[in-house]
């Protein structure tokens, strides 16, 4: 046996979600919280007991009064349950604003915006150490200002290794930290990063807020379905000590414990399924009293993998293609059987084709809110056919969806289903895209299939700024690029070159997609959806340069570059290391005007696009 | 089937309408002006001028894409057809007729060369891009030294191959009499404008009559050779299209920093000699 092999291949616990396991003591604190009491450890295989599952998955955590636990629009992918002490939610829009860290980038003005002309760095990504002192000013308090970012302000870049994680190791006395909130446990050399609210009386007294109280759970909404948290929470009391489980250990609990995934299932009709219900154009004209009936018997599914980029990112370099993409993607539901329920899609993308000889034919993608199986539902009430599917659903990556049962739907929808809702269905739309992208007529269906299965197979349909460049007008002049660089300190954000599907090509630039997977796993919360437009923005003052995101990010679009200073060093860490930041396109956010690229060409070969627009889409195509 | 017009085509023919309305009009504005027994050099001039000053303010577009000053693809359509009303207007100035005395000849030739340049430019900017799909998939002009490099050292490489294991001096005479010549860098640029392969079928004739020298293996070399040569061939072709693209910008634009002084003087000197009312 080599010395490799003995070393032993790497497990799935190696690295606990801690920063060690937790203890006997604390899995027994845990074991003992009323949301496990259903949860049998002898359901458990012996190669994955439950203990280790929390020993290993869970990490417990301490917060103080006004310390935000989580919040609003992040991906979060762990649950939490309170141990001890208090937390409060915030119940409205308002409130979200008015604690909303405020964007990092301001709208520059028309001198600001000139004076990059002669400000831009000669220097490639360049970093000035005061940028990273900005913000501490003062100024008129308000609870925006209450919000103190942990953010990392040496200019030396001291306490950070290679990998960006905050270390206690060799010279703690000399960080320094705008709004001074690193959370720090003497016991353990870990320090994450926290975002506290400082007036925390006052926001309970002007807004509307919920209270959550031991030994109650929350988060598990966004968990389980990878969508952004629907609230901000945060600590109400000091020493609120909570138990924090990723995915992983809520899927592995729910998959092997009836009771608990019930517990969980109850949660969300609870919490989140009527709402959801009632935002589909579907159900959206029913009473809470229907509503209620239908979320009592609707199931939760979730198809595909969580970590679909990595998978999706190693089949595309593994084949130098995606177009046996298909092969890999779990079938939801299969044409020619029976469907046995209304469909919903509550996150992700899903396919829908039909079969063709030995293959599969892409006719469209369904996703938020989107229903699959109503027209067969229709069909077979107008007794036209019998609930046969006519064509397949297959998961794209991830995907989440409800499965109302077809007796609810025939009782409660069909009767009262408005009009033209049919006609109006996601399907119709997406065909829209073949028959405006591409002249109708000289084309057959078969040469126009490819741009579909193209914008699926590689996951295009993510992107709601997509860009596209029609290589039949493109001339390859740079002043896109020139325009990127020169908005973005002399440093492009974006290659001018990608995956193309005929004259159209999808360039290498963030697409600010609709399920940004390169969110989730940032340990600062340093890449994040703007607060006032949405895109997906890197914060550069709290990136740790620990390329999670750029790792993540299934299209390539993320890159991390070395920093330098005024004399073009490099940056490096007290152990010698390059500190790193991930850069990608910004949507020139504090720019006038909007995208330059866009604005730049002059031929009118570039745009930045919703992907799921069809009607423009087909548009600009065919322009 | 009836065939609808793209946007490009009724952007196209308003655009035309538009500029021909505005010429006509100038026109008979300048006819009206020549009745009173004015000069309408003066009245065409200065809107030749002021055409000339928005046109020559595309570039400085072009410098500052921080500023929202318009999409670039707008200013684009404007320097089309303002450039068409100017040389409409330019012939109106001059009378049709050729200039006398040096400096007006001068800024003839060079008004002359700039929109015969921005002529040529359009051409090529509408006619290039569809080609470069040639192959599969759109190389980046920056890349395509590298790329050459690499295919160079790959047949340098694959010539050594065949004299060492296959103890074969055909293919390495052939490399160094034809494909080292023809791997080195840029070849056959006008070929490539003109779209005549016939180069690069020569050499694929030549590579071709080798194999008759040679046993399965070398000819699974020579094969690999080809595909080599014809990728090389691919990346010849971009590059003297993407160097089209660029190549005429560096004589339009020098040229238009030459009327823009020529102009001045132009003006500085009609105005110098003139008397009375224009």
């Amino acid at each position: 046996m080599s010395e490799d092999q003995a070393a032993g291949r790497p497990q799935r616990w190696d690295k606990p979600f801690g920063l060690q396991s937790m203890t006997d003591a604390d899995v027994d604190r845990v074991l003992a919280l009323p949301s496990f009491a259903s949860v049998e450890p002898d359901e458990f295989p012996k190669d994955l007991p439950l203990r280790e599952i929390i020993a290993n998955d869970g990490r417990i955590q301490r917060f103080s009064r006004g310390d935000i636990i989580v919040q609003r629009g992040d991906y979060g992918s762990s649950v939490f349950v309170i141990l001890k002490g208090s937390v409060r939610g915030l119940a409205s829009e308002e409130a979200e604003r008015a604690i909303a860290p405020a964007d990092t980038v301001a709208r520059k003005s028309w001198f600001g915006a000139l004076a990059q002309l002669w400000q831009n760095s000669k220097i490639p990504e360049f970093r000035s150490a005061v940028k990273y002192e900005l913000g501490a000013a003062g100024g008129k308090k308000s609870f925006r200002q209450s919000v103190n970012r942990a953010i990392v302000v040496s200019p030396s870049y001291m306490g950070l290794n290679r990998r960006g994680r905050m270390t206690g190791g060799a010279s703690p006395g000399s960080k320094e930290y705008w709004g001074g909130n690193l959370r720090s446990n003497p016991d353990e050399p870990d320090e994450t990063f926290v975002t506290r609210l400082e007036d925390i009386d006052d926001i309970i007294a002007d807004y509307n807020t919920f209270p959550i109280a031991a030994p109650e759970m929350f988060g598990e909404l966004a968990a389980m379905a990878r969508s952004p948290r629907g609230a901000t929470i945060f600590a109400e009391a000091d020493e609120v000590e909570v138990v924090e489980l990723r995915w992983q250990a809520l899927r592995e609990i729910r998959r092997w414990s009836e009771g608990f995934s019930k517990r969980i299932d109850a949660l969300y009709r609870e919490r989140g399924l009527i709402t959801h219900l009632r935002s589909s154009p579907i159900f959206k004209h029913l009473d809470d009293a229907t509503l209620e009936i239908i979320a009592g018997q609707t199931l939760f599914e979730t198809h595909g993998d969580f970590e679909w980029s990595m998978s999706f990112q190693r089949a595309r370099d593994r084949e130098g293609h995606v177009d046996s993409i298909i092969e890999q993607e779990p079938v939801i539901a299969e044409e020619g059987h029976y469907l046995d329920g209304l469909i919903l899609i509550r996150s992700g993308f899903a396919r829908v084709s039909i079969a063709v000889d030995h293959g599969q034919k892409t006719v469209g993608f369904l996703a938020n809110d989107d229903a699959f199986g109503l027209e067969e539902i229709v069909a077979s009430q107008r007794g036209e056919s019998d609930h046969k599917l006519r064509r397949s659903l297959r998961a794209i990556g991830y995907v989440d969806l409800l499965r109302v049962p077809i007796n609810l739907v025939e009782q409660y929808l069909l009767d009262d289903l408005p009009s033209g809702l049919l006609d109006d269905s996601v399907l119709v739309q997406q065909s829209e895209i073949l028959d405006q992208a591409l002249p109708t007529g000289d084309e057959t269906e078969a040469a126009e299939q490819p741009l579909l299965d193209f914008l699926i197979d590689n996951r295009v349909i993510n992107g709601t700024a997509t860009m596209l460049i029609n290589t039949d007008k493109c001339v390859n002049c740079d002043d896109c690029v020139r325009a990127c660089a020169a908005t973005h300190d002399g440093n492009p954000r974006f290659v001018r070159h990608g995956i193309a599907y005929r004259n159209f090509m999808v360039a290498n630039a963030c697409m600010h997609c609709v399920d940004p997977v390169c969110l989730i796993g940032c340990p600062t919360g340093a890449i994040h959806r703007s607060t006032t437009v949405g895109n997906v923005v890197i914060d550069d003052t709290t990136c740790v340069g620990c390329a999670t995101c750029a790792t993540s990010c299934p299209y390539n679009n993320i890159r991390m570059v070395e920093t330098r200073d005024s004399s073009g060093a490099l940056i490096a860490d007290d152990q010698f290391m390059p500190i790193a930041k991930a850069t990608k396109c910004d949507l020139c956010a504090g720019q006038q005007g909007g995208p330059a690229c866009e604005r730049a060409c002059p031929h009118d070969a570039l745009t930045r696009m919703d992907i799921r627009d069809s009607k423009a889409l087909g548009e600009w195509l065919h322009r | 089937m009836a065939t609808s017009l793209t946007v490009a085509s009724r952007r196209r023919w308003r655009n035309l309408a538009i500029t021909a309305v505005a010429v006509a009009a100038f026109g008979w504005i300048s006819i009206l002006y020549a009745d009173a027994l004015r000069q309408h050099e003066f009245l065409d001039g200065w809107a030749l001028a002021a055409g000339m000053i928005v046109l020559a303010g595309f570039n400085m577009r072009k410098k500052l894409p921080m500023l929202a000053l318009g999409k670039a693809s707008t200013w684009t359509q404007i320097h089309i057809y303002l450039g068409y009303f100017t040389v409409c207007m330019f012939l109106l100035h001059t009378d049709f007729e050729i200039p006398i005395g040096a400096l007006n000849w001068a800024l003839w030739a060079v008004f002359l060369i700039v929109a015969l340049s921005g002529l040529v430019g359009l051409f090529l900017s509408t006619s290039i891009p569809p080609k470069l799909e040639r192959g599969t998939e759109r190389i980046l002009l920056e890349r395509i030294p590298g790329f050459r490099a690499q295919l160079a050292r790959e047949v340098e490489e694959l010539a050594m191959r065949s004299v060492v294991d296959e103890a074969s001096l055909t293919i390495s005479h052939f490399y160094t009499d034809t494909l080292h010549h023809f791997m080195r860098r840029q070849r056959n640029r006008l070929d490539h404008l003109r779209g005549s392969p016939r180069q690069l079928s020569r050499i694929r004739q030549d590579i071709d009559n080798l194999k008759r020298y040679l046993d399965p293996k070398g000819v699974e070399i020579l094969q690999e050779i080809e595909d080599r040569v014809v990728a090389k061939d691919n990346l010849d072709f971009h590059y003297a299209h993407y160097m089209a693209l660029r190549l005429w910008l560096f004589v339009h634009i020098p040229a238009t920093y030459s009327l823009i002084i020529l102009a001045c003087a132009h003006v500085a000197t009609v105005y110098a000699f003139s008397t009375g009312a224009p």
